[in-house]
């Protein structure tokens, strides 16, 4: 049983408005970054010319992963820009000669399903699909074992309010992600799929329902309108009702993202690497919210000047991310990149003071991780008894702080332990 | 002066320390059981303080506890063989209380610590303020919990056998609050003491003891 | 490029708040305070038994303990902790441990006594343990508990009087009714005195101010639970326990229905279990810490009700699992990750909970088959035929009730009161009781007992029950009584010719007993003669010649007066004249 809390949507402030695109900025800024990792070596300098989808650099260690180019053109400098974590990450400058220039790779347009399980997973890593979800994590890596996978999952869920981003992509490009995925089943021997809906989002339903008809393996399932639906655990649970321990391949299972899947399919069909995303930019201080579709590396701000305006609130916050989740960013020098798919920019909210805690216990009720929130926070300086209390299982989700009654942010106390813990086992 | 003051408060045995909490609790359901163990414990602390200081450098390492445990008990003893003999129902009252001041805390760590390091005169002093300080801080606890418990003051009662007068005195009239009974079991007992403690907390302030 | 401030957080903000909460519990306890006004001020003010003041009494009980811990807290937070007063105590929700004090208090607690017990549990219950939310114990019973244990003597009074019920049998409440009782008791004896169920259920019984009434907690925990206040978990495994035991217990004794909701609807069972038992701050966080929290309190409640001596099992069981709450959370946290660590304590507790209210059970049933009442004395039984003669004695009020009880055929015939000494007895004598007990000798459990002079006519009562219950049991068992009632007054032997009957008896005097031959004729006494006597001072007696004056006075036999310097002496005679006289008259009716 999936416990959680229903929150309120605001998704509708983003649908009104058809999706735009953005594909031609004059600079995009590729970040040096793949998920958290910051160790990537670069294979280019000032000056180098590149094509669209040339590799800038390569992400170090386990599940490397190359960093590609959105566009063509020339590298001008390198720049640090802010990333959805909040810190300033370095960046390769790239001039946009918007020729959308190509070097010349074998193109194989056959038969998407004529791949063998090993050159599938060769061609994700050559696009370097990472998650598009919020994690980064090299998709390849998921498909590159040697158990049997018995499910996929596609995670469709977008529990986090404001945002609509897979949405807009399901409601365009149904056809084709049903049809990728009928691919990945026959070519990774995988007997069925679920996709994972809210029950509430009966448009999109109607989309895939319009389609699916020709593949029997694939099936809708629908979830509960809850926060946090979206995560990995409690879409297994809820879907196949399994837990697993730490990878869902431990039950058999692959989740992957919606908007990952539509890229395996560029990837497959095309051969176009990972180059472009929608994200959802909106929020009460914004003019005009929307969806768009924009190149990797686009600056966001140039976004919001061109398309959204700000409104003329003097206090606004600057999020990147969901609300629950998100962090957020000193100024809107943020770059787009494959795992960040909203933008918020709200009224800074008034804080009510905190008050003692009152021990209610809504916190230890509502955690999706079945931990105990308030003991964290009473012992969140004393290793010995943090060690009982599994902090590292903590998700970050917010609902702890979302929920208490007296107002404190309890997920900051539970981040400082996770910091603690971290310390002692150095 | 100040150090005499200093010592008493700040570094009192009963309320900063925390030691000999048994006989605090046991034997101040009256000002006079309290005020005569204390008496009785400064006498053997004194006393057995200051033969300690001067055998001090005859004791070997590895043989000191037994010793001192050996030396206070004499001391111990000759007390209790006088106060059997010339109080007996005083002697009743402290019962097992004045056998164990051989082993509380107070004086043997005095001796550990202290007398056995230091010169005569030196732990004559510190041994005399110890037991000083003991000795109000019972007369402190005892005089609270006979005032609220048992609506008296007893300043003489048991002594009257040597002294030949008693002084036992009410202090208010009754009325339905007090007394309270409950200060004269062992409960009113940790209580007082707790509140006792916190103010000596508060008037110890932030010093740093640097002993 | 435009600059922004940095927050943490999430940037949603939820409605509930704690004072929401706090201001649910306020209206889920409003209903109890009027019910206690009504129930405590109005009913008897109406019935006039009490004044204006009594009107507002349950008010004031209610009131002034809020004050004075609200004050307090003010006054603590200005002087001791140096910040603002005002602001503290917005945060601080300092008029609950008051409030709740003041609705578990008798109504007739003296005011002194409240507002020290508020001041008790606000300082030594709350603020020294850091306040709000770092107490470890329920700061109301703090004070309560310091309350009775200090002042249980002269509280003895105030316990419990209530000025609601004034003629019932026992003006104690219910549990303390069920502590005076031998045996476990029956319907009759736990629920009849105070009506029926549906009184129990209302509230309408004695007990404190606010924690009578079943139904308005139950309404209240209800309200609490839709608008996710409390922790709804303890209540519902706290009384489920505790019915569970006490049905067990009562299944035992063939009373499963009753005794069991006679445990959970007397005693503030609900309210404790509503209200004290989910404090928020003194309670588990961990779900399945709060279903561990409830199984223990109502073990413990069911083992203070039964195996202690006091008849109130809440307020200790709520203080001692306070006590214990860090370990059950520590229990509930490795059992969110995996329910299976948390069977082993469940298990224990299971079966300490089977086990115990079968021991309990049984120790009842074994009372019950002896049926002693401790105060009831058989001195002697002989059997003739179908008639047994039973010399019995009772405890009434402030004497032995002694009496001589014959049964023929399962049906009293006589019931005669030999000796006893209680002040009242002339109410009893004069309405008849004893004809009109043996008339109802059938139903007697529910006879009435007779109104100033209740304990005369429950002990005489009681000792018909006793005798016929003793008929049932044992009919054929002799007992020879080596103790002779009227030990004062014993007939050695009587002879009579008709006419003349002549008694030679015994009666005690001065030192030692006197020996007299009286002979009665007619009704009227025609010898005394004095056999034997030790009586140092029988002279005067002689002297004064005290026989003839008596023989020439009987007609005025109680009435004369004893001999000064020769008063026990001349006292035994003239009783023992007495007695022989009444000896007569039973021996002439035969």
């Amino acid at each position: 049983m999936v416990t959680g809390l229903k929150l309120i949507g605001k998704k509708y402030m983003s649908l009104k408005n058809k999706v735009q695109e953005y594909l031609n900025p004059e600079y995009v800024y590729i970040p040096l970054v793949v998920g958290n990792d910051t160790n990537i070596s670069v294979f280019v300098k000032k000056g180098d010319y590149v094509y669209k989808g040339s590799i800038l650099g390569k992400k170090q260690g386990n599940f490397s992963i190359p960093i590609l180019s959105s566009v063509s053109g020339t590298i001008i400098d390198f720049q640090e820009k802010y990333y959805l974590n909040g810190k300033k990450i370095k960046c390769i400058i790239i001039q946009n000669d918007f020729k959308e220039l190509t070097e010349n790779k074998i193109n194989i347009k056959d038969d998407m399903n004529k791949f063998s399980k090993k050159d599938f997973i060769e061609r994700l890593k050559d696009n370097g699909i990472i998650g598009m979800g919020g994690a980064g994590f090299p998709t390849y890596a998921k498909y590159d074992t040697d158990k049997t996978i018995k499910t996929l999952l596609v995670n469709a869920v977008e529990c986090e309010p404001y945002i609509t981003a897979d949405y807009s992509l399901i409601l365009e490009h149904a056809e084709q992600i049903l049809e990728c995925i009928n691919t990945i089943l026959k070519i990774n021997k995988i007997k069925e799929c679920y996709i994972a809906i809210k029950k509430n989002n009966s448009k999109l339903i109607n989309t895939f329902n319009l389609y699916i008809g020709t593949y029997p393996n694939i099936k809708i399932c629908e979830v509960k309108n809850i926060y946090p639906m979206g995560w990995e655990k409690n879409v297994v649970k809820e879907v196949l009702k399994k837990d697993y321990d730490k990878l869902p391949i431990e039950v058999g299972t692959i989740v992957n993202n919606v908007s990952t899947i539509y890229a395996i399919y560029e990837a497959l069909k095309n051969n176009q690497p990972l180059i472009d995303r929608i994200i959802t930019i909106t929020g009460e201080g914004l003019q005009k919210p929307i969806n768009i579709k924009v190149k990797i590396g686009t600056l966001v701000s140039e976004i919001i000047e061109r398309f959204n305006k700000y409104k003329d609130n003097k206090d606004l916050l600057f999020v990147a991310g969901g609300p629950m989740m998100g962090t957020t960013i000193p100024t809107d020098d943020l770059v787009v990149t494959p795992n960040l798919n909203c933008v918020l920019v709200i009224p800074k909210p008034k804080i009510s003071p905190s008050i003692e805690c009152l021990r209610c216990g809504k916190c230890v009720k509502f955690c999706p991780a079945k931990l105990a929130p308030v003991l964290i926070k009473d012992n969140c300086n004393n290793i010995d008894i943090l060690k009982t209390y599994e902090v590292n299982r903590c998700i970050e989700c917010g609902l702890c702080s979302y929920i208490c009654p007296s107002k404190i942010n309890v997920r900051e106390y539970v981040r400082l332990a996770k910091q603690n813990i971290g310390k002692v086992d150095k | 002066m100040r150090k005499v003051f200093k010592k008493l408060i700040y570094e009192n045995p009963l309320f900063v320390l925390l030691l000999g909490l048994c006989p605090a609790l046991a034997v101040t359901t009256n000002f006079e059981s309290a005020y005569i163990m204390g008496i009785c414990f400064t006498i053997v602390i004194i006393l057995s303080n200051v033969v300690i200081s001067l055998f001090r450098k005859l004791i070997p390492e590895n043989v000191q506890i037994p010793t001192f445990i050996l030396i206070i008990g004499t001391f111990v003893t000759i007390i209790e063989i006088l106060l059997n003999r010339f109080l007996p129902d005083l002697s009743n009252k402290l019962g097992v209380y004045l056998s164990l001041i051989v082993v509380n805390c107070i004086v043997l760590g005095r001796a550990l610590s202290f007398a056995s390091k230091n010169s005569v005169l030196c732990t004559l002093k510190d041994s005399s303020l110890t037991g000083i300080g003991y000795t109000l801080a019972l007369m402190l606890i005892g005089a609270i919990r006979e005032i609220l418990g048992t609506n008296t003051i007893t300043f003489m009662n048991s002594l009257s056998s040597i002294t030949g007068f008693r002084a036992v005195y009410k202090v208010y009239p009754d009325f339905s609050l007090l007394p309270n009974p409950i200060f004269s079991s062992p409960a009113g007992a940790f209580l007082i003491l707790g509140l006792l403690i916190a103010l000596f907390n508060y008037l110890k302030g932030d010093r740093h003891e640097s002993n | 490029m435009r600059e922004f401030p940095l927050e943490k957080g999430p940037f949603l903000k939820a409605n509930n708040k704690t004072s929401k909460m706090m201001f649910h519990l306020l209206i889920a306890l409003f209903p109890i305070i009027i019910f206690s006004f009504y129930k405590n001020g109005i009913i008897p003010y109406n019935k006039g038994v009490t004044d204006i003041k009594g009107l507002f009494l349950p008010l004031i009980v209610i009131i002034v303990p809020t004050l004075t811990s609200f004050v307090t807290e003010m006054i603590y937070a200005q002087f001791f902790l140096h910040v603002d007063a005002l602001k503290y105590v917005k945060s601080s929700f300092s008029i609950f441990p008051g409030l709740f004090l003041g609705l578990i208090m008798p109504l007739n607690t003296p005011l002194s006594m409240l507002i020290l017990g508020a001041l008790v549990a606000t300082l030594i219950g709350k603020m020294l343990f850091g306040g709000f939310g770092n107490n470890i114990f329920n700061p109301a019973l703090v004070g309560r508990l310091f309350i009775i244990t200090a002042y249980a003597i002269t509280f003895g009074k105030y316990i419990y009087h209530n000025s609601y019920e004034l003629d019932t049998i026992t003006s104690a409440t219910p549990l303390t009714n069920a502590s005076v009782i031998e045996g476990i008791g029956s319907y009759d004896t736990l629920v009849k005195p105070y009506g029926n169920f549906s009184n129990f259920f209302v509230g309408m019984i004695p007990g404190s101010v606010g924690e009578t009434s079943a139904l308005l907690c139950l309404v209240a925990f209800i309200y609490l639970t839709i608008t996710k206040t409390i922790k709804w978990r303890i209540p519902t495994f706290y009384i489920l326990t505790v019915f569970i035991m006490s049905f067990i217990i009562g299944a035992f004794n063939d009373l499963e229905r009753t005794y069991s909701l006679f445990q959970i609807l007397s005693g503030g069972l609900m309210f404790g279990a509503v209200f004290m038992a989910t404090d928020p701050v003194t309670s588990p966080t961990t779900p399945i810490g709060q279903v561990l929290y409830g199984l223990c309190l109502g073990l413990l409640t069911v083992i203070f009700r039964h195996l202690t001596p006091y008849p109130e099992g809440v307020l200790t069981s709520i203080l001692t699992m306070n006590m214990l709450v860090f370990i059950i959370d520590k229990i509930g946290v490795k059992a969110r990750f995996n329910y299976k660590k948390s069977i082993p304590y469940f298990a224990i507790i299971i079966i300490l909970i089977v086990s115990l209210s079968c021991y309990i059970g049984l120790e009842y049933r074994k009372n019950n088959a002896v049926e002693i009442d401790s105060n009831y004395e058989i001195y002697s039984k002989t059997i003739e035929n179908d008639t047994v003669t039973y010399m019995v004695g009772q405890k009434g009020y402030s004497s032995v009730l002694k009496a001589k009880i014959v049964i023929k055929n399962n049906k009293v015939i006589t019931y005669e009161v030999l000796e006893q000494n209680d002040s009242y007895y002339s109410k009893v004598e004069d309405s008849n009781y004893i004809d009109q007990l043996i008339k109802n000798q059938d139903s007697l459990e529910n006879f009435d007992t007779i109104a100033g002079a209740t304990f005369t006519s429950n002990g005489l009562k009681k000792l018909l029950i006793n005798t016929l219950n003793d008929y049932k049991n044992n009919k054929n068992e002799e007992i020879k009584g080596n103790i002779d009632i009227n030990k004062d007054y014993e007939v050695l032997e009587k002879n009579n010719d008709g006419i003349n009957y002549n008694y030679v008896v015994t009666h005690k005097s001065f030192s030692g007993t006197t020996k007299l031959s009286i002979t009665i004729s007619n009704y009227a006494i025609t010898n005394i003669t004095v056999l034997e006597t030790n009586d140092s001072y029988y002279q005067k007696v002689v002297d004064n010649d005290y026989i003839n004056y008596l023989i020439n006075n009987q007609s005025n036999l109680e009435n004369i007066d004893t001999i000064t310097g020769a008063t026990y002496t001349s006292n035994a005679i003239k009783q023992a004249v007495l007695k022989t006289i009444e000896e007569y008259k039973g021996d002439l009716n035969e």
